[in-house]
């Protein structure tokens, strides 16, 4: 995946109101709906005509980059809104499975951490089952490990 | 059996042997004389009569010599038979004793494989009800846990996993 900086125009404001792979992929379908749009441009600023198209997240982002002036043209927009989708498809998802529902502050608490100790972007996929009493199960990169409190009853049973 | 009847017939044929020489030598007798009619009627009916005391004579001693040979067949038939009987007693009982060996065996083969396969049911039993304990003292202690356990405490639990899981290498730097 490449650096979140080394775009010409940073993916950075998006990319950090990610947390969660729901979150990625509501943006992901987002972005596929307006890059159909961006090759039928009509008057008006961009954010303008996709505000109701999409979610709050990346219309903020678009929106934003309007007003610092660094959406790039109409002729390049289709290229940059694939650079981006292809940045989002490149993020890293692990998957949790907890005891109980998470905050989305608590959420949001675990992918930043995550994020300190993998030195990347990822986004986390939160999973409840009540069954394994507390802890987590983490699945990633087709690795899995359990971490639950009822795995520790079994091994003591 | 046969042996019997050979003898029979074999006495038989002496019987009728010794008949025809008699006839022969008093044939011969009156062969050589020719008496008057009278007189030869007196000799003929002395011969008759000498004919029938010598052939009666001749079947008694015939008869009694059959009576004895028929006799000594028939003690040794009685003797054949007790042998083969006693021979029979004896094979009876040794298949006796065989049969009762094999049943023996076989009973106690019987026996030690009941044995093994109460062992084994045993143990899969002791085995099974283990595993029936656990995992009722699992459920249980699961069922106290998830029940007793706060939010706060999940999301405790939910960090210091996830900090094991770093310290493993399972993410990011050991």
């Amino acid at each position: 995946m490449d650096n979140i900086d080394n775009q010409k125009v940073s993916f950075r404001s998006l990319v950090e109101r990610i947390f969660t792979a729901d979150q990625l992929a509501g943006i992901q379908d987002d972005i596929r709906t307006i890059s159909q749009m961006a090759f039928k441009m009509r008057s008006g600023s961009f954010s303008s005509q996709i505000k109701t198209k999409v979610g709050p997240t990346l219309y903020l982002y678009i929106s934003s980059l309007e007003k610092e002036s660094r959406l790039p043209a109409a002729a390049s927009l289709g290229n940059f809104l694939a650079g981006l989708g292809q940045f989002l498809d490149g993020i890293d998802k692990i998957t949790f499975t907890l005891a109980f529902e998470p905050s989305l502050d608590f959420q949001k608490e675990i992918a930043l951490r995550l994020e300190k100790n993998l030195g990347r972007k990822v986004v986390s996929d939160f999973i409840v089952d009540e069954a394994i009493i507390g802890g987590l199960i983490i699945e990633y990169r087709g690795k899995y490990k359990d971490y639950s409190k009822a795995a520790e009853i079994n091994l003591t049973f | 059996m046969a042996t019997l009847l050979s003898l029979i017939l074999a006495l038989n044929i002496i019987l009728a042997f010794l008949v025809l020489i008699a006839i022969l030598k008093i044939a011969k007798i009156s062969l050589a004389k020719k008496p008057e009619s009278a007189k030869n009627t007196r000799l003929t009916k002395r011969f008759e009569k000498s004919l029938e005391s010598e052939i009666e004579k001749l079947i008694a001693a015939s008869g009694r010599r059959i009576e004895t040979k028929i006799l000594e067949y028939f003690q040794i038939l009685l003797d054949d038979a007790a042998k083969k009987g006693a021979e029979l007693s004896d094979f009876i009982e040794k298949q006796h004793g065989a049969i009762v060996k094999e049943t023996q065996f076989l009973a106690a083969r019987d026996v030690a494989k009941l044995q093994q396969d109460l062992e084994k049911y045993r143990a899969n039993k002791f085995v099974q009800i283990d595993q029936q304990v656990n995992k009722m003292v699992s459920d249980i202690a699961k069922q106290v846990l998830g029940k007793a356990i706060d939010v706060s405490t999940h999301e405790d639990l939910v960090k210091t996993a996830l900090e094991r899981a770093k310290k493993e290498g399972f993410l990011g730097h050991g």
